[in-house]
């Protein structure tokens, strides 16, 4: 598996961090990952630190915890993109969506 | 593997040949330890019987008398008469020889004759009272020495072998006492052992008889309960397992059944049976997996081909229009692909550019895909957003997310150009910066503000702006396949290879300038597998219709 994922939860909260490449291969168990979150948890913040490369797939991902966070009534922070993964939020117009933290 | 020179030889002979070594073995080990027991017990019955002749011998024998004997040299009467009922009893025991004598106790080497009877036919000349002689033999020399000295009361001396000719015989020896207890004389009796040799040879034939009688029989019943245990169940599993191997069709129904009574090979023509119809299972379900799969392969060919004629791909596209010049390629890494390019007459005199990215590859984008361009064109040619570009991807976005459930979208370039001025309006949902060339100068990347692409979210506005196109300018527009292209070490090929390509030469036909930038990634990625669709089109204004 090319990447890695550590949950942390506190209440309401949950931290997602991510380590390795997301692509077409790896995204469809990210999503998988999302969808399982529980119930309680409102607000999700993914770490990037550890990803080298995010493909549209991967957006596709993320996209689709935002609209399950706004769904619960929370939202999706995404911090600790590196240069190309900030690059590609900025040129796909994700960035505009989603709140992006350095 | 077999190896070379070794006899291969079906399994029966070996069964058989091995019981029947095992057997002669067995038998020639039975036959040495009856032949030594039966000795024994012959010789032992020899011994008995001589001594018994002996005791009789001994009674008639006053040993007080012997000096007297000798020195009258057997005259008296006694003497005679000893000798007379010593040579009946020779006659009636069957004995070859009774003799007394008188042993030298120097050193046991001579000896004289008292009594010598000898039986009939023996051959034996019998010897004189007062015959000397020496005795040369140490085995008599230790019996005479142990009788004399250490009170032996019986000795024996079997002899079968070095006979010089006489038959084998055994001699008992017991000693002649005085009076006082002291001996003054040994009497020896020999008897023949002919009987011996003679049952030696019936016992030799009785037990080659028996053993070769019994070596048939048990060889019969070990190689028919082999051959029906082992052999044939052997057989029949070994010809059901190359008829197999040939037909590879299933076992004829109680083949396998019931082969032997032995569980292990019992064991083995299930097991066999078992694998066969494994096998049998598997290569059904190859068979159909393969079928399956080529049923989708022909599918999937089908359907790239469907992609593929959606899309316009006959070049020049416009042969009758002068205003312009384009052309477009678009290379799915798979059969299908997610990527689109599009261009079409809005109206007489407005021509639409779309550039397309979905998100993911395979069938779930080509689907997307199709929904994407069908729904961008038909809202463009529909007059309903006029030029507007921003409104154009408005409508087309409400209209993909509801119910968008996969979560798909996609990144859109698309621009809408008037023939007859060179302005035009773009918008771009979350795609690349197309590159411009201004009347022939290099390609650079012309950046405005992004929107987010298409279907990530409902009720989203889109940027637009206006631009303009003078006749000799040239625009570009491409696919994130085109600068992520990579290499087998992973490096891209970047937007600045493609800037750096383009500038070569920048007045190229918009056809070549396609080809040689599609050559030139080729160039870079040296045969590692596409990872991503490698979609461009190249579009050159080259001015208004000149009207006369």
């Amino acid at each position: 598996m090319e990447l890695e994922i550590n949950k942390v939860q506190e209440e309401s909260s949950m931290t997602m961090t991510l380590e390795g490449r997301i692509d077409t291969y790896s995204a469809p168990g990210l999503t998988d990952e999302i969808m399982a979150i529980p119930g309680d948890v409102k607000d999700l913040v993914i770490d990037l630190s550890g990803v080298e490369y995010v493909s549209s797939a991967g957006i596709r991902s993320f996209n689709r915890a935002d609209k399950e966070m706004h769904k619960r009534g929370g939202r999706l922070v995404i911090k600790g993109a590196n240069e190309f993964v900030s690059d590609l939020f900025e040129l796909t117009g994700f960035g505009s969506i989603v709140e992006i933290q350095k | 593997m077999q190896k070379k020179g070794k006899l291969r030889s079906s399994m029966i002979f070996r069964i058989a040949g091995g019981n029947l070594l095992l057997i002669i073995l067995f038998g020639w080990l039975l036959g040495i330890i009856g032949y030594l027991r039966f000795t024994e017990s012959v010789t032992a019955e020899y011994n008995d019987a001589a001594f018994r002749a002996a005791e009789t011998a001994r009674a008639v024998i006053d040993a007080g008398r012997i000096d007297d004997w000798l020195a009258s040299g057997g005259a008296d009467e006694d003497y005679k008469e000893a000798a007379r009922v010593l040579d009946i009893l020779c006659v009636k025991q069957g004995v070859t020889l009774i003799y007394l004598i008188d042993v030298d106790t120097s050193d046991y080497g001579r000896f004289v004759s008292v009594f010598n009877s000898v039986g009939e036919d023996t051959g034996y000349e019998p010897w004189p009272i007062g015959y000397e002689r020496d005795t040369t033999n140490e085995e008599y020399r230790d019996i005479y020495r142990n009788i004399y000295e250490n009170g032996l009361e019986r000795g024996t001396v079997v002899r079968t072998k070095n006979l010089n000719g006489r038959d084998p015989h055994i001699t008992s020896l017991m000693p002649v006492k005085l009076s006082d207890g002291s001996v003054r004389a040994i009497l020896c009796v020999q008897r023949p052992m002919e009987e011996l040799a003679k049952g030696h040879r019936l016992y030799l034939e009785y037990v080659a008889v028996a053993m070769i009688f019994t070596s048939v029989v048990a060889l019969f019943i070990s190689v028919s309960f082999m051959k029906r245990e082992f052999v044939e169940p052997l057989q029949t599993l070994s010809s059901e397992a190359s008829r197999f191997a040939e037909e590879s069709t299933e076992p004829e129904e109680g083949v396998l059944k019931d082969i032997s009574s032995i569980s292990e090979i019992e064991l083995l023509a299930s097991s066999l049976e078992k694998m066969e119809l494994d096998t049998l299972q598997n290569i059904e379900n190859i068979r159909r997996i393969t079928a399956e799969k080529e049923r989708i392969g022909a599918e999937l060919s089908v359907a790239a081909q469907i992609q593929s004629d959606m899309l316009p791909k006959t070049f020049p596209a416009y042969p009758d229009r002068s205003e312009f010049d384009i052309y477009a390629l678009m290379q799915p890494a798979r059969e299908v692909g997610g990527d689109f390019y599009d261009f079409f007459f809005v109206d007489d005199s407005h021509l639409a550019l779309v550039m397309s990215d979905v998100s993911d590859k395979g069938i779930p984008a080509a689907l997307f895909m199709v929904i994407c361009r069908t729904l961008i064109k038909k809202q463009a040619q529909s007059g309903e957003s006029g030029y507007h570009t921003s409104k154009i991807l408005s409508v087309v976005n409400e209209q993909i997310c509801e119910g968008n459930d996969a979560d798909m979208f996609a990144t859109v370039w698309i621009g809408i150009l008037d023939l007859n001025s060179g302005k035009g309006i773009a918008s771009n949902a979350g795609h690349e910066h197309p590159l411009i060339s201004r009347n022939g100068g290099a390609y650079e990347l012309e950046c405005y503000p992004h929107s987010a692409a298409i279907g990530m979210r409902p009720g989203l506005d889109f940027e637009e702006h206006e631009f303009e196109l003078k006749a000799g300018d040239s625009l570009l527009v491409y696919t994130d396949g085109v600068a992520e292209a990579n290499n087998a070490d992973r490096e891209l090929f970047g937007t600045e290879r493609v800037i750096e390509e383009l500038n070569r030469d920048p007045l190229r036909s918009a056809e070549e300038l396609i080809r040689s930038l599609r050559s030139a990634i080729d160039g870079f990625t040296g045969g590692a597998r596409q990872f991503d669709d490698i979609t461009m089109l190249a579009f050159r204004y080259l001015g208004p219709v000149k009207k006369d």
